[in-house]
């Protein structure tokens, strides 16, 4: 595997044009120590890594299958990355109206998964972030031709907040709450807030806002999950439900605090009055694609019979310049 | 300002009301040549280190920190011909030799050995600064010579980025390049 320092003019246009992605995780809940039990038991955990990696993403393709009833545009959604017992899938939005449709498959196809496997105490955990390119964050060549690679800051954070996320608790980026309360979805009646949390190494530190989609306020639940909630009842203490207009001011002025270091998302084609593009947008982002020509474009499109050469005789002149000049006497 | 100066305490997000680099407008094939040309009258040899012969020519190489040298770093010829090289140390060495060959492009090319004051920093998507990368590989690989290393080497890019102290991509893109000459490996 090699990852190139150069690439065409075709693949150049490809990775810096403008889009909104949404990336959707999901991982084994305490995989190390549950590989350490099968072992122990005798059991074959390569059967249940091989089952989530081929069976959860035909769940989630068939959760996806477009259904003109849910569904006014399915993006494709793509496996991204296979991270030991994780797996990123990433999806282009183009329209904002997709993206409630896809979080919420997303928490079904997870429930499902935790309906099919509690028995065996292999449930997942769900985490999902948006990220907007180029500008916030970079597509760059992969290790083949046409494949793509991802990097940026809301991809570091996303990776983060994974460890906040619980089989209840399906963590999701500031941009991506504030997009769900944009859009008045009735996913954001489920959005709950676990406040503040400290963010190593990005953002300067700040602690990040984490909010997340609560996994059992959705039909078809595991046992667990049903267990859960009935002890809430006795208890009365369950997580509450945010103000979601609330919610979406509060994400706007704290994204706009963290001066440029994430931004509010918008579609990257048709536009949307919900979603305007920030101000002084296409200043950064061309000052984002002359650092991608200079860093990954081999040729430009001179070619090497373009141009005149000189008349007068440069390389004796050159040379002339060379000699040192001559000691005073 | 004098060298000297930015040497000591360059400032952050460097900007200069020096002119930028004017294209010459030449073919890639005679800058091509010239490059290597210029190489052995300066007694260049591919593979060793360029600051030397930089400092030959009246000018300095510093390698700051990214708020220093702006993410790529930048070439300033003042009047009277002194110059520096400021490179950011994120590249690594054999993508700041490149850079160095690069802005000597600039300093043979756009400023005539220090007649013409100027400020590059890298701005892509302008002929001058291809010009300036056809340049750095005229001088850092010649023609003739490279070919022979590339039999030699016999397929292996890591042993021809050890002999020029480049990157695999330079050299992938020397040996492209050298192709569209008509140039032949065998």
């Amino acid at each position: 595997m090699r990852f190139p320092e150069s690439i065409s003019r075709k693949e150049y246009e490809q990775i810096t044009q403008r889009s909104l992605r949404l990336f959707l995780s999901v991982d084994i809940v305490n995989s190390t120590a549950l590989k350490e039990e099968y072992r122990e038991k005798g059991q074959s955990w390569l059967e249940i890594a091989h089952s989530f990696y081929t069976k959860f993403p035909s769940m989630l393709a068939s959760a996806l299958d477009p259904n003109p009833r849910m569904f006014v545009s399915t993006p494709e959604v793509n496996p991204w990355k296979a991270i030991g017992d994780e797996l990123v899938f990433v999806a282009r939005i183009e329209v904002m109206d997709e993206i409630p449709r896809l979080v919420d498959a997303f928490r079904s196809v997870s429930n499902r998964w935790n309906r099919d496997y509690e028995k065996s105490e292999v449930v997942v955990k769900a985490a999902a972030w948006l990220a907007g390119f180029p500008v916030a964050n970079s597509v760059i060549p992969g290790d083949a031709p046409e494949r793509f690679d991802f990097t940026g800051s809301s991809i570091d954070i996303g990776f983060r907040l994974c460890r906040f996320s619980s089989p209840r608790r399906f963590v999701i980026s500031a941009e991506l709450a504030y997009a769900l309360t944009t859009l008045e979805a009735e996913l954001a009646g489920d959005l709950r807030y676990l406040g503040r949390e400290p963010m190593k190494g990005v953002l300067r530190g700040r602690s990040y806002p984490v909010f997340w989609i609560d996994m059992f306020a959705s039909p078809d639940l595991p046992a667990f999950a049903k267990i859960e909630l009935l002890e809430e009842r006795v208890t009365g203490a369950s997580p509450k439900p945010v103000k979601p207009a609330e919610t979406r001011e509060f994400l706007r002025e704290w994204i706009a605090s963290t001066g440029g270091g994430i931004s509010l998302p918008f579609p990257p084609g048709k536009a949307d009055p919900r979603f305007p593009i920030p101000e002084n947008y296409d200043e950064q982002e061309a000052a984002k694609l002359s650092e991608f020509e200079r860093e990954f474009l081999s040729e430009s499109g001179i070619e090497s019979n373009d141009g005149t050469d000189p008349d007068e005789d440069v390389f004796t002149d050159f040379t002339n310049r060379l000699k040192p000049p001559k000691k005073e006497p | 300002m004098k060298i000297s100066d930015v040497f000591g305490d360059p400032p952050v997000g460097k900007k200069s009301p020096l002119p930028k680099p004017v294209s010459t407008g030449w073919t890639k094939k005679f800058i091509d040549e010239l490059a290597s040309k210029m190489a052995a009258e300066v007694g260049y040899r591919s593979g060793e280190a360029l600051e030397p012969i930089v400092n030959e020519l009246g000018g300095k190489v510093f390698t700051g920190t990214v708020p220093e040298t702006g993410s790529t770093g930048y070439l300033e010829v003042e009047e009277g011909g002194e110059f520096l090289i400021a490179l950011s140390p994120i590249p690594g060495t054999y993508r700041n030799n490149f850079t160095i060959a690069h802005e000597l492009g600039h300093y043979f090319l756009h400023s005539k050995l220090g007649e013409k004051p100027l400020f590059a920093t890298r701005q892509a998507g302008d002929r001058a600064e291809w010009e300036a990368n056809w340049f750095a590989a005229g001088f850092l690989m010649p023609a003739e010579e490279f070919v022979e290393e590339w039999k030699k080497a016999d397929g292996s890019i890591g042993r021809l980025i050890n002999r020029y102290q480049l990157s695999g991509g330079a050299i992938e893109i020397r040996k492209k390049t050298l192709e569209e000459l008509g140039y032949r490996f065998g």
